[in-house]
């Protein structure tokens, strides 16, 4: 049966684009607000509009520009031509709901990665697309984010993962290799943690696909869960391990002999009994292959 | 991969060369000064962007620097290259033309580290092309017996190895001298071989390219093609023992290549009420190196007894004279899902996707053991059990999930996820374990194939009151595993959170999270030792391994956020708690798992002259747990337990300022970090037991990590522009099981390359060119 499965999904999958690609364009995607474009606004707005917004898809690509977004702009126009207060029927983004702004941002953004945006964490939270985005000061070279680097714009929330980025093993996330949006996708509302794979494991594969196997000796958490020994975030662990060698092995091999012997100050490497179990990389001095091997002969991961 | 690599550079070269074209077109820009509210810029003098960065205006700038550090540590240049003279450049280019749009961003081109990015899109094609490289320095100056011959295989001298058999084969012989065959004596033994080795550094580095096409863009149907190769090239430190008293680390060969191809679409139907997507893609993992060998420096010729797996010590001087260690192995994934968001009445939205992967692996078999001596002993050993793995998993995952808002303020979120692993990789007998390739352990033993699925479901509830939100909610996540310990643990997860909002400057978010983890039954002899064909205790009575164990869970994260005088000033202070107990079932094994922190950020902009921002955080990690120590049966002695309670306190303290001294003429900023982490073992155990009286480690994971980074920017002319800057970083670490290793320490031969403690510095000079 699941031999089948993903050519029956393929099938459908072309069968539907098949139906898609038969539609008539929706006729309401080419709305076009009343009057005014961004040149004219630009003589009250220079500050907003003479900035990097002038390059972006929202100045050049979207007829009516400022109108799409901010509504009535003629009739607001013309109030503030006359002297009158307040700034009219103009929507304003900073004077309404952060749900009222997703909603402005999703009525043209609803596809790719922010469809799935109803009801993930940040939705629900409060978080808008502006806590985040910026249509006219934007400083980032991709997605127009508030801040010069991707991290920057997390950070702002999620303070504790900068400072797990500072330990000794991290990712290369401060050398600017890598950002949160590696891993993570803030539009998500269907994984958990708002990763960009199905699991913890397939997303790690993406980078680490030397240790996808499958193997003839595998090492069951291995197979279900890099987080069981691994914290992406940071650590002062070698290779970013959630506690220190042999201590993290002993917290589920507790076997007799060596596996639960107690490693301890007098094993260190100043000592005069210092244990080829407890310095260096613990136990994968010796069981290297934690991961998973190809050698029928090693089931304790040694080759 | 050939093709790949070329296709790839031709569309880099292609759409290289549509730029060149249209930046004698494109349109300048004005530069900007930006703000610089609380950024922080990547790290490394060679890395440093432009003061002003502009991303729309086109420049290109150029480093003149100077660096060094004290020592020859690898963590200074761990993910980053620090060249001296001329570092750089920098580009950026952004133009148009009337049909399109184009950017070309470089970074660091001359450097191991370069990075270049396309970006650029018409009516027809939307194209995003990045090449990156990543080095990973690993350790500097490490310090190997073993000669590198080639990529599959180490080796030490013929002479050393029969001039070292001989010699513990004589003391061995002598019971006399059989007792002395220790340390001292191994030490004074090698100390010739250990002067002798050759010197290199290990690391390795990921070359990346990636392609992705997006065609119509304007078209109500995504089309996506992503294409991908990364090239992995280098070494790292591998355990590759002979026994337990003879470990030689030796460095691992990496020659990785991974291909990914990718096809998406989406497309909108019903008058955009429902969204249907899918991808297919093929993901291949290939290892150029299967294995390598690596010399015993005690023997050159191969032998076995039962006690060989100690040699060499007063039990045992025998054991293989070479071995082979299985590197990753060659793997393929095919992976893909279909997908609907169906738009409802009153704000809701039925989402539906189904997803599928096949990973499967044939690589060859190695054969059970170099040892020539355990093969005569047993023949069975002469040939793997088949010629290729024939190794598949097959992966599907489910995901349902309803969001509705019927009143305005009420929403509703359920979900459903399934995901199940399905490993279905061949199982092969075996007649026994080979212990290091120095003695063969017999006992039949099958392979197991793990596999799990996970089912989760969740509803959620929030309500928006005028300054207050409040939201509730539950989950249940049931995960069924075969061939472990428990058939299903199940946890059940309540979620409260009151998000207030009393003031416009002022946010208050709170959550809180308790869960309750429990098994069906927990079998330690289901467990791994499903590979026994007889019933074998593998762990002490009383040992729940965390992943299954029972567990009460606490997640408590509270947010404060206030911006008062109209968002010139903010303040964001975070507590965070995730408490993990599993006393209740865990008698040994992992007991307790805490993480606690308290972040408080601060960010002041006056005026467009300066801004500056800090930043505080305090984390306690900790980790308890308990074991026994046993000899060659389980003990059922409580004196010979004991504990070890693991913690890192971690306190990071950072600060910086932006100053626009002339606007549009000169300008400062400055950036500082410390981080201090200060770990502590306190290992407990009673007197009269096997451990005695344990003794705590002090020094365990302590490191300190300050920088600094500081760059005065003058614009010369309209297009010139010249920066002053500077970048010192100190690292310290103190962890007394792995700071001080030698290369020869009792029962081991160790690398020991420098990846410690350093002081770098760097000045530069930047000149930029704008047009």
């Amino acid at each position: 049966m699941t031999k089948f499965l993903p050519w029956s999904l393929a099938i459908a999958f072309l069968f539907c684009v098949g139906a898609a690609m038969a539609q008539t364009p929706d006729p309401q995607s080419a709305k076009s607000g009343p009057g005014f474009d961004v040149a004219e606004c630009q003589s009250c707005h220079a500050e907003t509009l003479f900035t990097n917004f002038q390059h972006t898809p929202h100045a050049k690509k979207i007829a009516g520009s400022c109108a799409e977004c901010h509504g009535d702009v003629a009739a607001h126009a013309k109030m503030k031509m006359e002297g009158e207060e307040g700034i009219g029927p103009v929507f304003s983004f900073k004077r309404v709901t952060p749900q009222q702004r997703n909603e402005k941002c999703l009525s043209c953004h609803e596809k790719g990665r922010q469809a799935n945006w109803h009801g993930g964490a940040h939705d629900r939270r409060k978080v808008d697309c502006t806590s985040c985005h910026s249509v006219h000061f934007f400083k980032s070279q991709r997605a127009q984010l508030r801040t010069v680097r991707e991290s920057e714009t997390c950070y702002t929330c999620h303070a504790q993962v900068r400072a797990q980025g500072m330990r000794q093993s991290h990712h290369p996330i401060r050398e600017g290799k890598m950002e949160c949006g590696s891993c993570h996708d803030p539009h998500s509302s269907t994984t958990r943690g708002m990763l960009k794979a199905e699991s913890v494991n397939d997303l790690c594969y993406s980078c680490h696909a030397d240790k996808r196997g499958p193997f003839f000796w595998e090492h069951a958490p291995v197979r279900e869960n890099c987080q069981h020994c691994h914290t992406p975030h940071g650590s002062n662990h070698e290779r970013l391990l959630v506690a220190k060698q042999p201590w993290l092995c002993q917290r589920c091999h507790m076997v007799t002999r060596h596996p639960g012997t107690l490693y301890h100050g007098l094993n260190a490497t100043s000592g005069p009994t210092a244990s080829n179990r407890a310095i260096e990389h613990g136990c994968r001095n010796c069981h290297n292959a934690v991961h998973g091997t190809n050698h029928p002969g090693s089931p304790y991961l040694g080759r | 991969m050939k093709r790949y690599l070329f296709i790839t550079l031709m569309l880099m070269v292609a759409v290289s060369s549509t730029f060149a074209q249209a930046t004698s077109q494109g349109t300048t820009t004005p530069a900007q000064t930006p703000t610089g509210q609380g950024a922080e810029k990547v790290e490394g003098p060679a890395s440093a962007p432009a003061t002003v960065t502009n991303i729309f205006g086109n420049f290109i700038n150029l480093n003149l620097q100077t660096a060094g550090q004290d020592t020859n540590s690898s963590k200074f240049e761990e993910y980053r290259a620090v060249p001296e003279g001329f570092a750089g450049p920098e580009l950026r280019v952004f133009g148009e033309t009337t049909a399109s749009t184009f950017l070309v961003s470089a970074e660091n081109l001359m450097e191991d580290d370069r990075r270049l990015y396309i970006w650029a899109d018409s009516d027809l094609i939307e194209a995003d092309v990045l090449y990156d490289v990543i080095p990973h320095k690993l350790g500097n100056e490490a310090k190997s017996i073993e000669t590198i011959v080639s990529n599959q295989a180490q080796g030490i001298s013929d002479v050393i190895q029969a001039n070292f058999q001989s010699q513990l084969e004589a003391r061995f012989a002598n019971p006399a001298t059989r007792s002395q065959i220790n340390y001292a004596y191994l030490r004074g033994l090698v100390e010739p071989l250990i002067n002798t080795t050759e010197v290199f550094d290990l690391g390795f580095t990921r070359q990346r390219a990636s392609v992705k096409l997006g065609f119509m863009p304007g078209s109500p149907i995504t089309t996506t093609l992503t294409l991908f190769q990364e090239n992995r090239d280098g070494n790292r430190s591998s355990g590759t023992a002979f026994g337990f008293g003879n470990v030689v680390e030796t460095a691992e060969p990496i020659e990785y290549r991974t291909r990914d191809v990718r096809l998406s679409l989406e497309a909108p139907l019903m008058g955009n009420n429902l969204l249907l997507r899918g991808s297919i893609g093929v993901n291949q993992f290939q290892n150029a190196v299967t294995s390598y060998t690596f010399d015993n420096p005690f023997r050159v010729t191969h032998s076995t007894d039962a006690s060989a797996y100690q040699a060499p010590a007063s039990a045992s001087v025998n054991g293989a004279a070479f071995g082979r260690m299985a590197l990753p192995p060659d793997n393929r994934q095919i992976s893909g899902g279909v997908g609907a968001i169906y738009k409802l009445p009153r704000n809701s939205r039925l989402t539906a996707d189904v997803s599928f992967g096949r990973l499967t692996q044939n690589d060859e078999l190695l054969p059970y053991t170099t040892n020539l001596a355990i093969l005569e002993a047993n023949p069975v050993l002469g040939l793997p059990p088949a010629q290729q793995f024939d190794g598949r998993i097959n992966s599907i995952g489910v995901n349902v999930q309803f969001t509705s808002r019927p009143m305005a303020n009420l929403n509703l979120t359920a979900r459903y996820r399934m995901y199940d692993v399905e490993n279905e990789s061949r199982r092969y007998d075996t007649p026994g374990f080979i212990a290091f390739d120095a003695t063969f352990q017999q006992g039949d033993r099958t392979s197991v194939p793990y596999g799990w699925s996970s089912n989760r479901a969740e509803v959620l509830a929030s309500y928006d009151f005028n300054f207050l939100t409040l939201e509730g909610g539950v989950r249940r996540d049931i995960m069924e595993r075969t061939f472990r310990e428990t058939g299903e643990t199940t946890e059940n997860i309540v979620h409260v959170a009151a998000d207030v909002r009393p003031f416009s400057w002022m946010v208050w978010r709170n959550s809180f999270e308790f869960g309750d983890r429990d098994y069906d039954e927990y079998d330690q002899v289901r467990g791994e030792s499903a590979s026994f064909h007889e019933d074998e205790q593998v762990n002490i009575p009383g040992l729940r391994r965390f992943d299954q164990a029972k567990r009460d869970t606490q997640r408590i994260v509270s947010m404060l956020t206030v911006t008062p005088f109209g968002g010139n000033f903010a303040v964001s202070a975070n507590y965070v708690r995730y408490f993990d107990d599993y006393g209740d079932s865990s008698e040994f094994g992992l007991v307790e798992w805490k993480n606690q922190a308290i972040t408080v950020d601060a960010d002041y902009t006056p005026s467009e002259r300066w801004n500056a921002f800090a930043f505080y955080a305090n984390e306690d990690w900790r980790g308890f747990q308990r074991g026994r120590q046993s000899g060659a049966t389980f003990s059922v002695n409580p004196l010979d337990n004991w504990s070890a309670d693991l913690n890192d306190k971690a306190n990071t303290f950072g600060a910086g300022a932006n100053f626009s001294i002339v606007p549009e003429k000169a300008s400062l900023n400055f950036t500082g970090r410390v981080q201090t982490v200060s770990g502590y073992g306190d290992f407990e155990s009673p007197p009269g037991g096997a451990p005695d009286v344990a003794v705590d480690i002090p020094n365990i994971d302590d490191t300190k990590l300050l920088t600094f980074t500081g760059e005065l920017t003058y614009r010369l002319a309209q297009a010139w522009e010249l920066g002053l800057g500077a970048w010192i970083e100190r690292y310290k670490i103190k962890d007394d099981l792995n700071t001080g290793t030698q290369q020869y320490l009792p029962a081991s031969f160790f690398l020991a390359p420098n990846d410690l403690g350093y002081k770098g510095s760097t000045a530069y000079v930047r000149t930029t060119y704008r047009w």
